[in-house]
């Protein structure tokens, strides 16, 4: 029990972290842009772009990145918010409660929405990015590959999981109440 | 809950306290209390067998079976 507590006190923080960190990035990805691909700060979704499409962009086409990518962001954010209470959970010695589960569940379904909407934003930000370029150098690309595939599988076993410790926390329910 | 536990109808008709049946059974008084208000949800053939041997009675005594119109069928 230590071991699994030391391990989530780690952890809690780490998505805690995780959690400030998303937003930061997400904020100085956009306004810090300089068109240079290459930078340190880069929204992950100009990281897809061929560089002869990407230069510096304008203010608005900054707000307009950063206000479509938000409810990615966003998610992202919860679903750390959630892992986090979950682990801060477990450092607490609770492990098989209905709040376990919850967080379970509640992390499983953010990362499987944050799959449907991340096409829709690359899609909008492909546009936002490009539409003050020249006449064929305009872009709208729409993106689902491998890696979303994965996530969505992660998603999967991960709700999964949130059943499997339900029925766990019931169990527990009932051994706690046989005399 | 169709199966009433009447362990107080019990300590009562033996004159033993709930503390005195917890220690002899091996029981937290936490647990006890549970059981006497019908929250448990199982029974130990173990708790069942002491409490019956403490008390000098038959599980009948302490179980009782009533349908949801509070009638006993036997």
């Amino acid at each position: 029990m230590d071991k699994i507590k030391r391990m989530s006190i780690f952890l809690k923080y780490a998505f805690l972290l995780m959690l400030l960190a998303i937003p930061a990035f997400e904020f100085g990805g956009w306004i810090l842009f300089d068109g240079d691909p290459e930078a340190y700060f880069v929204s992950e979704f100009l990281l897809s772009f061929d560089p002869e499409y990407l230069g510096p962009l304008t203010d608005t086409q900054k707000a307009l990145g950063l206000l479509v990518s938000a409810p990615y962001a966003g998610l992202g954010m919860y679903c750390c918010w959630q892992l986090a209470r979950l682990f801060e959970l477990y450092s607490q010695g609770l492990i098989f409660t209905a709040d376990n589960s919850a967080c379970y569940r509640r992390a499983a379904w953010a990362l499987l929405i944050g799959e449907i909407v991340f096409p829709v934003t690359e899609t909008a930000v492909s546009y936002i990015a490009t539409m003050n370029n020249a006449v064929g150098e305009r872009l709208i690309s729409v993106t689902f590959d491998d890696a979303n595939i994965g996530n969505i599988v992660v998603a999967c076993v991960i709700l999964a999981i949130s059943w499997v410790m339900d029925e766990g926390r019931k169990l527990q329910d009932e051994a706690e109440l046989t005399i | 809950m169709a199966i009433l536990i009447n362990l107080d109808v019990m300590l009562a008709k033996r004159k033993v306290s709930s503390k005195d049946l917890a220690e002899a059974v091996g029981i937290t008084p936490q647990n006890l209390s549970v059981l006497k208000t019908g929250k448990a949800k199982a029974i130990r053939f173990s708790t069942l067998d002491a409490i019956c041997k403490f008390l000098e009675c038959q599980p009948g005594d302490i179980l009782e079976f009533r349908d949801e119109e509070g009638n006993v069928n036997i």
